[in-house]
């Protein structure tokens, strides 16, 4: 587990490592290469994108969904929207990707139902437009992402006491207030939880991307996890590939070490 | 200030009825409190007259007005929760505040309302803490402060002392029926203790099954049961019960139980019914007295009997015996030279025995 990664680490300070046996220690220079290559700005900011607009997604999605389901409807329609609502978290990521290319492609289902509902004069290439498709990839990625978050947040809501929300409602309080007063801060715990988690799993997140926009079009798409692929399996550059690799690594451990010492703090509480 | 009138309130849920038809009428300023065993429908009562609840079918009146379509927020009652349902996330003093803020009421208004409720419930150190921070007590002191702040037409309270330990209780019981004398608000109180009911209340109703049966001032309900239920639910112990035989030989009239023991009936509280009719005799403890405790002398009220079974409660000492197969339990001094096994003469004072039906379960006039 620890040799690759220093492994990795090590990598990043030579040249021209594994295509060629007397690759030479070069210090920084990967890194400082990198910092004046605008392709990999390009991609930490796509990234920040991707991950701050999945992980905001996931968590509206999540509560709305957890809510509806939470709300006193017979148990029966209820256990099948909540199975239903939870299938996107069980297919591989191929298997989403290819759906998705399927149905957004531009003779697919979902532009010619956009196109008779008067919603889109032409259709669009979702997945190939570089307006767009950023917009598109994080319609993907959340829909793929949301399951987890709203499971989190409905076993949250049921273990919060009915008759707070009884008491808040004597007290003069509608939905809206009830919303933010009570349900907010009573799922804040794991609101804060699954969100730090989500940030760390959407930060790295490889597979769907890659099988969906593969970084493009352009670099419309390119994410850190994208580019370091990039460099190692296409362009054969792996020190560029592990300097890549390691600043990636070194974003997620430091979320990982706020998520874990938030975990101590709440139960030291 | 307003009263409450329940008319014809029935609950189901789906198939289930639960209420079966509410009559009551409760006084501005009265404080009436529900008990009867769990789950016979005190809280669904509660809650419906709270608007927790949605009305099956029947009325319900707050004041003047129908209340059955009315918001709970606009209905002018405040509850307090058997588990207390604090807001865990806002201070103590956030909690009480919390409906004022709602009604958009001035901050100096809602400062002054909170302050001086914290004040009564000796809350004034509290106001910064979080709920969690309290002991059972104080979380319960909060619950009615968050009550007392919207000076409420009515004040309705579920079970809330049913999580205390006993010595909180018996104090927080005292500071309840304090607050009323001085708030002189209508109170609906439930709980499933007769002994909190029959201290708290101006009117007690009890109810079994989903419907009411007996309500009055604990003096009625408790010295004139209108059934073998509220003799046998209220008092403790309760009313003994034994099944017993009407005789009348002319010049006498009484009951015979068990075929053993025979007592002549009092004129105060006269039988009614006819010789050879089967009636259940009611009377309560503290009317069996060994007789040389007794200041009565009527010897047609007396009988020999063997103690089973002695329980000092401090100032009383219960005595267990039985008549045949029907258990009595009667109440000496706590001084008494009484001894399991020993054969006492005790006195029944039939001025306050009762009678009932053992069909209908029901009190004999
Ligand atoms: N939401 C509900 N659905 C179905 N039955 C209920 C519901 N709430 C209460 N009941 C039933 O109604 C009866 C009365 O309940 P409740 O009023 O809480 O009793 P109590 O407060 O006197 O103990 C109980 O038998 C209970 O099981
Ligand atoms: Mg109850």
């Amino acid at each position: 587990m620890i040799f690759p990664i220093l492994q990795v680490i090590e990598y990043s300070f030579y040249d021209n490592v594994i295509v060629t046996s007397d690759s030479t220690f070069v210090g920084f220079d990967n890194y400082k290469e990198l910092a004046f290559d605008p392709i990999f700005w390009t991609s930490i900011f796509n990234t920040i994108i991707f991950t701050v607009g999945s992980v905001v997604g996931h968590l509206v999605v999540g509560i709305f969904l957890a809510l509806l389901i939470n709300s006193p409807i017979h148990p029966v329609p209820r256990a099948i929207f909540r199975t239903l609502l939870v299938l996107p978290w069980l297919f591989t990521a191929v298997v989403v990707a290819l759906n998705w290319q399927l149905l957004l492609h531009p003779f697919g289902i979902i532009n010619y139902a956009l196109k008779d509902f008067g919603i889109i004069d032409s259709h669009v290439d979702w997945l190939g437009d570089e307006s767009v498709a950023m917009a598109t990839l994080l319609v993907i990625s959340i829909w793929r992402g949301y399951p987890f978050l709203m499971i989190s947040f409905l076993s949250g809501l049921q273990s919060i006491d009915k008759s707070m929300y009884e008491a808040a409602k004597i007290d003069g309080a509608g939905w809206f207030r009830i919303f933010f007063s009570i349900t907010i801060p009573q799922l804040k715990p794991i609101i804060y939880g699954v969100a730090l988690l989500d940030l760390i799993w959407t930060f790295q997140l490889f597979p769907l991307v890659w099988l969906t926009t593969g970084g493009g079009p352009g670099r419309a798409t390119e994410v850190l996890s994208t580019y370091t692929y990039r460099f190692a399996f296409v362009d054969f550059e792996f020190s560029k590939a592990s300097t890549v690799a390691v600043i990636l690594l070194t974003f997620t451990a430091v979320l990982t070490i706020l998520y874990l010492r938030k975990g101590k703090g709440k139960s030291e509480i | 200030m307003s009263g409450i009138a329940l008319s014809n309130l029935k609950k189901s849920y789906g198939d289930t009825d639960i209420l079966h038809g509410i009559d009551l009428e409760i006084k501005n300023g009265e404080f009436a409190v529900f008990v009867g065993p769990s789950g016979c429908g005190k809280s669904t009562t509660l809650r419906m007259i709270a608007g927790l609840e949605t009305v099956t079918s029947g009325e319900i009146f707050i004041g003047d007005q129908l209340v059955n379509d009315v918001q709970p927020k606009n209905r002018g009652i405040a509850m307090v929760f058997q588990s207390y349902a604090l807001y865990p996330h806002m201070s103590v003093y956030d909690n009480m505040a919390f409906s004022l803020k709602l009604r958009k009421m001035p901050p100096g208004e809602v400062q002054k309302r909170v302050r001086s409720a914290a004040d009564t419930l000796e809350l004034t150190k509290m106001l910064d803490r979080k709920p969690s921070a309290l002991s059972g007590g104080q979380r319960q002191r909060v619950a009615m402060g968050r009550a007392i702040v919207r000076d409420p037409e009515v004040f309705l309270f579920d079970e809330p002392l049913s999580n205390l330990d006993a010595t909180l209780r018996t104090q927080m019981r005292a500071e309840i029926k304090e607050l009323h004398q001085r708030l002189k608000s209508t109170i609906v109180y439930v709980t499933h203790d007769q002994v909190e009911a029959m201290t708290l209340a101006d009117r007690i109703v009890i109810m079994r099954g989903g419907k009411i049966e007996q309500s009055g001032t604990p003096e009625d309900v408790f010295h004139n049961p209108a059934s073998m239920f509220v003799a046998s639910f209220m008092g403790s112990p309760p009313m003994n019960l034994a099944e017993s035989t009407v005789y009348d030989n002319g010049a006498e009239k009484g009951v015979n139980i068990n075929g053993t023991v025979s007592i002549i009936s009092s004129e105060d509280s006269p039988l009614s019914s006819k010789a050879g009719d089967r009636v259940v005799f009611g009377i309560r403890p503290e009317d069996i007295v060994p007789d040389f405790e007794s200041d009565i002398n009527n010897k047609n009220w007396t009988a020999s009997v063997k103690v089973d079974l002695i329980e000092l409660l401090g100032s009383t000492k219960l005595f267990h015996f039985h008549i045949g197969t029907n258990k009595f339990i009667g109440k000496a001094g706590g001084r008494s030279n009484i001894e399991p096994g020993q054969v006492i003469s005790v006195v029944m004072d039939m001025r306050h025995a009762r009678y009932f039906d053992p069909e209908t379960e029901l009190i004999i006039r």
